[in-house]
């Protein structure tokens, strides 16, 4: 091989291996089989490191480094699956639970929900911590596609999507904290707006927060697998 | 061995949970062999026991009514079991807490009423200003989710519960399952 | 966090809240990405190291020992 590759040798949970420099923790641990839970991350889009579900122990560090943006050093010890990480995971999905109105059982994502699903992996069996109910609103002025912020989590996918790779930034996120708010153009009705009606934001969205308006009942399963496709495609061009 | 006390409760729930329950068609006789049902809508018992085992709690706490009956039942009851969504997140009733019991209250017996439109307050329990699940008022010692928990999930978790076996219920059931 | 200490405060609180709280503010100290989060849980943990016995206080005989908590909220519970 003429290229000459930087590799680096590290521990994932007591598992040797490889990786290129520059990779991150998560690309790595995924090469390799070991699961690290995401939310915010989507293969495909560039990664922020908000949704803290991905936090993994260096040795030698106190600190929780998120997996998918950290890269590989060294010589690193990784471990991906302590207590003290599941603890935080479990407090962090419930945080989630708790800030909005989620309603898994009347909700179109029910069964197809990575929020749902990622309670079931970490072991919920009920939110420990008090709902906020907040009131929010529902957003149905697009004609293809329905915004509900009850079920939003801030991840923030459909901003980098539309961004990113649809290039037209439809979406963005207003305020702060709690009072975070996915808005379309200036904070104008969606159906208003300069939307593209390409619809990746509705596939990427983790739950059923952007949803189909032509799909009932709880029947709308989501394809983000095109991402990486595309992406190769759009750099083999 | 002298058989189980079981009591079932349906607060602010659709009773889905209880139908769901009744789906373990055949293998409720062998539930029968090791359980005594005390207390549940589908029997004639008006009073909630005094030394109950095993409370199986339906709904959510929406009213006066139901933050009293709930707690009796955690002072009368070994072990508090809260079954399905209603009891464990608020679910389907919890919609309304954004909004407030006014303004529900207003759009059904005003708005919507065809004929002598009137809030109803004579007799019916005054309506709390959040529904809130049962864990926020009393000690709950299993939650199983669900809208409603399979029968599936009824029965192997009421076998592991009766026989003090292993149970892992994430593995069963989720939210809104 | 703010409701839970809410509640300890008007009386209402239990051991599991207390425990909760510990719970939470460790979690949002050691995930936080930004350096806010990650000391903004600080005041609370500190008053629970080193006034832990006025939490309890609080919680267990429905009393605030400095006189500042107006506990009436418990009193109703009481009654």
């Amino acid at each position: 091989m003429s290229v000459e590759t930087d590799v680096k040798t590290l521990v994932i949970d007591e598992q040797e291996v490889s990786a290129r420099a520059g990779q991150t923790i998560l690309e790595v641990a995924r090469e390799n089989e070991i699961n690290i839970p995401t939310l915010c991350h989507l293969d495909g889009l560039s990664d922020v490191g908000a949704c803290r579900l991905c936090l993994v122990e260096i040795k030698g560090s106190n600190k929780l480094l998120p997996a998918c943006v950290a890269t590989v050093q060294e010589g690193m010890e990784v471990s991906t699956n302590t207590e003290r990480l599941q603890k935080h995971r479990r407090t962090i999905l419930e945080l989630l639970f708790a800030e909005r109105n989620h309603i898994c059982s009347v909700c179109v994502s029910n069964g197809h929900c990575e929020l749902q699903t990622l309670g079931q992996e970490q072991g919920l069996t009920h939110i420990r911590l008090p709902y906020r109910n907040p009131e929010l609103s529902v957003d149905a002025s697009h004609e293809r596609f329905t915004l509900d912020h009850n079920r939003c989590i801030l991840c923030t996918r459909c901003v980098r999507v539309c961004s990113e790779i649809e290039g037209a930034h439809i979406w963005d996120v207003m305020g702060r904290g709690i009072n975070s708010l996915i808005i379309s153009d200036l904070h104008q009705d969606w159906g208003g707006s300069a939307c593209t009606r390409c619809g990746k934001c509705v596939q990427v969205c983790p739950t059923g927060a952007l949803f189909d308006k032509s799909k009932i009942g709880s029947d709308h399963p989501k394809y983000p697998d095109f991402l990486p496709y595309l992406n190769l495609m759009r750099e083999a061009q | 061995m002298s058989k189980l006390k079981l009591a079932t409760v349906w607060l602010d729930g659709c009773s889905g949970c209880h139908m769901s329950f009744l789906d373990m068609d055949e293998r409720l006789l062998e539930l029968a062999e090791v359980v005594d049902v005390v207390y549940s809508p589908i029997v004639d018992t008006k009073e909630f026991p005094d030394e109950v085992d095993i409370a199986l709690v339906e709904g959510a706490v929406a009213s006066v009514d139901d933050e009293k009956k709930i707690k009796k039942i955690r002072d009368r009851s070994k072990m508090l079991i809260a079954m399905g969504d209603c009891a464990i997140t608020g679910n389907v009733p919890s919609m309304r807490n954004p909004i407030g019991p006014e303004a529900i209250l207003d759009r059904a017996y005003i708005q919507n009423a065809s004929a002598q439109a009137q809030i109803p307050c004579v007799v019916v329990p005054k309506l709390l200003r959040v529904v809130r699940p049962i864990h926020e008022f009393v000690k709950v010692d299993v939650f199983l989710p669900g809208c409603p928990p399979s029968a599936g999930t009824f029965h192997t978790a009421l076998t592991a519960l009766v026989n003090g076996g292993p149970l892992d219920i994430p593995a069963l059931t989720r939210f809104g399952a | 966090m703010h409701t839970l200490l809410t509640r300890i405060c008007n009386g209402t609180g239990t051991m599991d809240d207390l425990a909760l709280l510990e719970d939470l503010c460790s979690t949002v100290k050691e995930t936080s990405l930004c350096g806010l989060g990650q000391t903004a849980p600080n005041p609370v943990l500190s008053t629970l190291k080193y006034f832990r016995n006025e939490y309890l206080e609080h919680i267990v005989n429905k009393r605030c020992p400095a006189g500042v908590c107006n506990m009436e909220a418990a009193l109703e519970v009481v009654a």
